[in-house]
């Protein structure tokens, strides 16, 4: 700046500093207005997307007059850019890269684990629910000490795979949540089937990019609940096994942003003649698959376990066993129903968080002989659903 | 609204910035920066566009006001008085009559009810730039100023309406109605904006995705390395907002032909109290410095006074920054040590060398940050207690590696970037007789920006997740 005597200098008086500083700058606000230029020309360009699937939300539309009015269009502009924004999915997966180029293992409370594992970080517990829920079911058994109940609360991905974890990634004891959970029952015939996981934990038991349990990860909890319910399991061998999907991009994939794996679905068909049909809450339709083929069209495969969750879905089949089942579940009990259906003449699962109707009016009129609750922990630990639903008068 | 939106960086700025260069001379273009800043204030909350130009015109006609009644020989005390405590009285209406409430309250078993208000953007900074105008005008500093639009663009300048630098009337005045435009000052202002986006985005919020994992914790899994780690990772983050968020402020009003002073320098490499706070908030340091800590007196009246003095202004400071109680206690925390250093401490840290204490002080300062991201008092000290191993599982446990682990790298680029050896690297390397390093730093600019149009598009990300558990 030393020789900085008039306004205009001509460019062979300055320091190569100054010459280096003065194009430097130049040709950064053409980097900065340049890039704005591009980005602004291809969001015109390329036409608004409704949907992302890699989110599974709707995106943001541009937005209208009405807007202007009530205050909020400007706002709503910024939104619809941001969702619009071109090669928005491309952009998401760079701040990803990077972020783990600099050593980040979790994104959105899902960790990012070893052989492109995804999985659900659990949660706090809701303590005052989780209580409610222990006491409701007690309740329960001394208000029906005839029939034979039976719970499972299933882990999850983070316990049974729990050597797919970013190193030293700190997670809850589930196990000593499981036994709490035990200790707190009366009555009940509490299955524990962690450790009946942990020891295939080499398999196939949960899904990679979905917070579920595999097909297979669901045999294996049978095999186990299996003896409370006096069924005596088939052997693996004996189903058919038929993959479904290949493609399943899960729910912890759209969480995370994460998208190196995909998941197949296997259906288990079990060796026998027994028919049955399935009917789905008061609408009296009835479907003679325990499979929804549509499901597989849209982003959630797991839906192929009965399209989803229902409040009520029934299961009647030609067994005649002059047994009834009636199972408390979330989502986790979808792909179970296919190894319990040749046991029971009927099954009536109940999903408390649909379901608003009375609960001892069903056990009344189907002969109820065996209930099962079969939840997974994070869920269960945070449900506000159940103790509602069984203590419905 | 922020420089770090979509929105700002790919909507509002290139319509400011091309019509900024289309309209022509100094009149045109200040309407529009107006215009471009009031339709930043009012992004985030259209709803408080007509209190702006409430302010806005009271505290044009409190100039007036102050300077006739000087120029007529009368006393402006009482113009002053009123015009600063009713400014005064707003930002309290919005900042502290939560904490006012809770605390009366609390004391007197009422039971007022309290009805919060969303906060002006910016209403903290924005009301020391005005007050900053009454004082000027009362003092001679400055004269008043007779040009509404010129006043109203003082006010709402959008590079510092949000976050600062609080900028004094008197150094802003001139370079509204004449300041020089050049390509060269857009060039500089483009690059630290770029800078400062790059810490914003880059830097502070990788660092801010440990930090909040790791006070999310229960507290008795926080180790000591936890404790720790999170301390630094807070300390890192608010500089590297903070500071990022004053380069791209200071960068954008380069781009429109105003020259700021510099609001952060390299505060971490401070070997006091006193320095760090030469160097971290510069403006705000300033303004109390010149409109409280000066006209009480400052240190010329003696031992007695100059302690009351300081005192004052760190309670003062305390507060300015939030409504409760552990910022009260922050700010007295520095009163503290700065008087320790001034009268207790001088003649022992003079005997002290340099390297220790630059570690001393960053302690200490990192220590005042625990007060800062706190929730309130009581969870400061319990944290604090962690660090210093009260309390916990020890010294170092699984969680420690885990969180240690997943941020080392950041860490260390941020540590890095917080002493001034990248930017000597640059000056150095663009010594060179040869065009080539400009070309390598344009490569290097380009990544970061790519870097952090993939940042803010990623803070958009909200997955709708219809859990089918």
């Amino acid at each position: 700046m030393e020789q900085n005597h008039s306004p205009k200098r001509s460019p062979r008086r300055q320091s190569p500093y100054q010459r280096n500083r003065r194009l430097q700058g130049k040709l950064l606000k053409w980097l900065l207005l340049g890039s704005i230029a591009l980005i602004l020309v291809l969001s015109l360009l390329i036409p608004d997307k409704a949907f992302s699937e890699s989110e599974n939300r709707s995106l943001a539309q541009r937005p209208t007059k009405a807007d202007l009015l009530d205050g909020t269009y400007l706002q709503d502009l910024g939104d619809y850019f941001a969702d619009q924004f071109p090669g928005r999915d491309f952009w998401m997966t760079v701040n990803l890269g990077f972020n783990k180029l600099l050593g980040q293992r979790e994104s959105s409370g899902v960790y990012l684990g070893s052989d492109d594992y995804l999985m659900q970080i659990p949660g706090e517990p809701n303590t005052l629910q989780a209580q409610r829920n222990l006491e409701a079911v007690n309740r329960f058994v001394e208000k029906y000490p005839e029939l034979n109940t039976v719970m499972t609360v299933a882990p999850n991905a983070v316990t049974v795979h729990a050597d797919k974890l970013p190193a030293n990634a700190p997670v809850r004891d589930q196990r000593q949540d499981l036994a709490h959970i035990r200790q707190g029952l009366k009555g009940v015939r509490f299955v524990d089937v962690t450790d009946t996981l942990t020891a295939h934990a080499d398999e196939y038991l949960f899904y990679k990019t979905d917070h579920h349990w595999t097909s297979l990860g669901a045999y294996y909890a049978f095999t186990q609940i299996a003896a409370s319910l006096d069924i005596t399991p088939p052997a693996l061998s004996t189903y058919t096994v038929y993959p479904v999907s290949v493609t399943f991009e899960g729910t912890l994939s759209s969480k995370s942003g994460s998208h190196a794996a995909l998941d197949t679905v296997e259906i288990f068909v079990p060796d026998t003649q027994i028919e049955y049909y399935v009917t789905y809450g008061d609408s009296g339709e009835m479907i003679s698959s325990l499979y929804h083929r549509p499901a597989l069209e849209v982003k959630d495969h797991y839906t192929v376990f009965f399209g989803g969750n229902y409040p009520r879905v029934d299961i009647t089949t030609s067994a005649d066993t002059e047994r009834s089942l009636l199972v408390f579940k979330d989502s986790y009990a979808n792909c179970m129903i296919q190894f319990l259906y040749p046991y029971f003449d009927r099954i009536i699962m109940i999903d408390p968080r649909y379901y608003y109707d009375n609960v001892d009016l069903v056990i009344k009129s189907q002969n109820i002989t065996d209930v099962l609750f079969l939840y997974n922990l994070d869920t269960y630990l945070a449900d506000a659903s159940l103790a509602d639903v069984l203590t419905t008068e | 609204m922020a420089f770090n939106e979509l929105s700002f960086l790919f909507l509002l700025f290139p319509a400011v910035a091309l019509l900024h260069w289309i309209v022509p001379g100094i009149l045109g273009k200040n309407i529009l920066l107006l215009v471009g800043s009031l339709v930043f204030f009012a992004w985030g909350c259209p709803e408080y566009l007509f209190l702006m130009v409430m302010i806005i015109l009271f505290n044009f006609f409190s100039g007036l006001q102050i300077q006739q009644r000087k120029e007529a020989g009368e006393s402006t005390g009482i113009t002053l008085a009123v015009s600063v405590i009713l400014n005064l009285l707003l930002l309290g209406f919005f900042k502290y009559w939560g904490f006012l409430v809770e605390n009366i309250n609390a004391l007197l078993g009422t039971e007022i009810p309290l009805r919060q208000l969303p906060m002006p953007i910016g209403v903290s900074f924005f009301t020391f730039s005005v007050l900053s105008y009454l004082f000027d005008v009362s003092r001679d500093k400055a004269p008043a100023s007779r040009n509404i639009l010129e006043f109203s663009l003082f006010v709402t300048f959008f590079p510092k309406l949000v976050s600062g630098p609080i900028v004094q009337y008197a150094d802003m005045r001139q370079q509204i109605s004449q300041r020089k435009l050049s390509k060269l000052k857009f060039g500089k202002g483009c690059r630290l904006f770029l800078i400062g986006l790059a810490k914003k985005v880059l830097l502070a919020n990788t660092l801010g995705t440990t930090f909040y994992a790791v006070t999310g914790l229960q507290s008795d899994s926080v180790s000591t390395v936890t404790a720790w780690l999170g301390a630094v990772c807070y300390s890192l983050m608010l500089y590297f907002d903070f500071g990022g968020y004053s380069d791209m402020a200071i960068g954008l009003a380069q781009m429109f032909g105003f020259e700021f002073e510099k609001n952060f320098d390299y505060p971490y490499q401070s070997s006091s109290i006193t320095e760090f706070w030469r160097r971290w908030h510069i403006s705000l340091g300033a303004w109390f410095r010149d409109y409280v800590y000066i006209p009480l007196g400052g240190s010329r009246e003696g031992t007695p006074k100059t302690v009351r003095n300081l005192l004052i202004v760190w309670a003062l400071t305390g507060i300015w920054h939030g409504a409760a109680w552990n910022f009260v206690f922050w700010g007295l925390y520095y009163g503290l040590l700065l008087l320790l250093e001034k009268f207790v401490l001088k003649a022992v840290l003079e005997k002290i060398p340099t390297f220790i204490k630059r570690i001393g002080t960053l302690i200490l300062v990192i220590i005042g940050w625990v007060f800062f991201f706190s929730p309130d008092l009581s969870a400061a000290f319990t944290w604090l207690g962690r660090m210093f191993g009260i309390g916990g599982p020890g010294l170092l446990d699984g969680t420690a590696r885990y969180y240690l682990s997943s941020s080392a790298i950041i860490l260390v680029i941020s540590a890095l970037s917080a002493f001034p050896l990248g930017d000597r690297l640059g000056s150095a390397l663009l010594r060179s007789r040869s065009k080539r390093p400009v070309y390598v730093s344009l490569a290097w600019y380009a990544v970061l920006l790519a870097l952090c149009i993939a940042g803010m598009m990623s803070s958009t990300y909200s997955s709708f997740l219809y859990f089918q558990f």
